[in-house]
């Protein structure tokens, strides 16, 4: 695929999850690094550079629940500065299995009550989509190969 | 430099998120806390009263990297519970998709964390076009090692297949012969790396205690559990040799081997059982072998590369013998009863502790796991200690001290989404 122009600028980002569909996007590049390399700009990947900032994109791609004050804040920004967001993998879309403490009985409860306080995690756990617009989702745990090469091809050439 | 503000927020290049906290005053390091930015998502809690049947599914999702180690932790936990045999084929298999578990992970570490570091420079993103072909003979190692878990366990992140008594299906015979000719063509590409990391020097030496899973094939599912001290124990026993110790600014569990901080992983590995490697492999690396065993955290990223050579020899003969001996079976049956078991395997970053209790119906009455990111907490932190003191004591400056100190946690190769921990440093 070839592309005259600037590339794509694409950033990448983990929220409450195992960290499962970052690393199936990295699994991803496996079969499609050379493409990648031609049409995409990886301003924001803590795991293959260095992270000091949130940066502009054109597409963020972003994997988790929302569990503290913290990462609302980062989720607001990270929409803030990028074009296009897609939630990828399930602890993002339905929550689970990132959510699984929402539905903690009583006694289950008790259990975490202390570190939820002392690690100033929300009550429940939440969703990217509670606090910010989400362009798109993709499914799967983890996600979707097919349909995540699907995106950043769409995402490519609407920026072409 | 008396007093300095080294604050590294967001560690790069590993799994899962992390930042150090330095405490540097009168230039002596007076405090160093890693700090785990990931947050819990209580799975200890969360499988409680579950039926044994889902738990392997649902542990794998501690972590999206090594999550095969959590799901065949604890079928072996499980099986250990209700006296379950499983056959010598499910052995293999499991032995199978394990090995390309490592050989996966030490290949994204390698390659994509630590090659930077070698080359100085940031990322793979910057290699020239010198080095453009390091990133292939990455992405080939993964690629090759998904493939045979795709084929064996049905899928290579959370497999689907892996199931207490053996496996609900099996793979088809022609796909071995494929899995055979791409693991060979791997050996060229891997024996590059362990060149690279052999001539790499980094070193920072440390007396340590190191504890692994022994036997006689390196393997990473069965054995006695080793230490540098020259105990053997039993897996069942593992638990009178551990202290928790509780750390109230940290969201990890981090232990003590009577009473010590200490380390596992591929160094530890190396160091207790390498006369277990493949015969070819000890041919083969005599010279690198001399390294060990050490005590340099920095060496655990050679005992990876050379642990990947022996994974794809291992696996090849694997492969023959299934290929041998692969017939239709059924999963064995099980029964339920009321019993505790314990699994311990070899994950990627070293040895994984799973002892779960079962009421009568089998459902989960108590779960723990000992993370092995979480056993080099302790020992992390205090090696650093030092590191950073010597550092200091030859005059670098704080970005060169920066970057030594990013180079030696990834020599850890931590993976925070299992360990849910976070380096923060800041020196004041």
């Amino acid at each position: 695929m070839k592309k005259e122009g600037p590339k794509l600028k694409l950033g990448i980002y983990s929220f409450t999850s195992c960290g499962g569909c970052i690393i199936a996007f990295i699994e991803a590049m496996n079969h499609h690094f050379e493409w990648m390399e031609k049409n995409i700009e990886f301003v924001d990947f803590k795991e293959l550079k260095t992270f000091k900032k949130i940066s502009k994109t054109d597409l963020a791609l972003i994997e988790g629940a929302i569990s503290t004050k913290e990462e609302i804040k980062r989720v607001k920004e990270i929409r803030e500065n990028t074009k296009r967001l897609v939630v990828i993998g399930s602890c993002g879309i339905t929550g689970f299995p990132s959510t699984q403490r929402n539905d903690f009985n009583k006694n289950h409860l008790k259990m975490i009550e202390g570190k939820l306080k002392k690690f100033k995690h929300l009550k429940k756990v939440k969703l990217p989509s509670d606090f910010v617009k989400v362009d798109s989702s993709i499914k799967g745990c983890p996600v979707e190969e097919k349909k995540l090469l699907r995106e950043l091809k769409k995402a490519i050439r609407k920026n072409a | 430099m008396h007093n300095v503000d080294l604050s590294i927020k967001n560690l790069s290049k590993i799994e899962g998120n992390a930042s150090l906290d330095v405490k540097v005053s009168d230039g002596k390091v007076k405090t160093c806390k890693l700090n785990l930015l990931e947050s819990n998502r209580f799975f200890k809690e969360a499988i409680l009263g579950a039926d044994y049947n889902s738990i392997p599914g649902r542990v794998s999702r501690i972590c999206g990297t090594c999550g095969v180690s959590h799901q065949l932790a604890m079928v072996e936990c499980i099986e250990n519970a209700f006296g379950v045999k499983v056959t010598r084929q499910t052995r293999v298999l499991r032995n199978l998709i394990m090995n390309m578990t490592h050989l996966r992970d030490h290949a994204m570490h390698l390659y994509f964390f630590c090659l930077p570091d070698v080359f100085g420079v940031d990322s793979v993103f910057d290699f020239g076009e010198d080095k453009h072909h390091l990133i292939h003979d990455g992405l080939d190692i993964k690629s090759v090692s998904n493939y045979i878990n795709e084929v064996l366990g049905g899928r290579a992140i959370h497999p689907t297949l892996i199931i207490p008594g053996g496996f609900s299906k099996l793979p088809k015979k022609k796909n071995l012969d494929s899995a055979i000719k791409k693991l060979e063509s791997l050996k060229t590409k891997v024996d590059n790396l362990i060149k690279i990391f052999a001539e790499y020097e980094n070193n920072f030496e440390r007396k340590s205690n190191y504890v692994a899973l022994c036997n006689k094939d390196y393997n990473f599912l069965e054995g006695e559990i080793k230490t540098a001290k020259g105990s053997i124990i039993k897996e069942k026993d593992y638990g009178r040799h551990f202290e928790k110790v509780v750390r109230p600014y940290s969201k990890a569990e981090v232990f003590k081997w009577e009473s010590k901080d200490y380390f596992v992983g591929a160094l530890a590995r190396m160091n207790l059982n390498k006369e277990s490697l493949h015969k070819e492999v000890k041919k083969k690396y005599g010279e690198e072998l001399k390294y060990f065993p050490s005590t340099n955290i920095f060496l655990n990223n050679l005992a990876q590369a050379i642990e990947s050579m022996n994974i794809i020899y291992v696996s090849i003969d694997l492969l023959r013998e299934l290929k041998g001996i692969l017939k239709k079976e059924k999963p064995k049956k099980i029964i339920s009863k009321r019993a505790t078991g314990v699994g311990v395997v070899e994950a990627p970053r070293g040895t994984l502790y799973y002892k779960f209790s079962f009421s009568e119906k089998g459902k989960v009455v108590s779960a723990d796991f000992c993370i092995p990111s979480d056993q080099n907490l302790l020992h992390m932190e205090n090696t650093l200690k030092l590191f950073i003191q010597s550092l200091l004591e030859k005059g670098f400056n704080k970005k060169k001290i920066h970057e030594e100190v990013e180079k030696m946690i990834r020599a850890y190769d931590p993976c925070m989404s299992c360990a849910t921990h976070f380096l923060k440093i800041n020196w004041d």
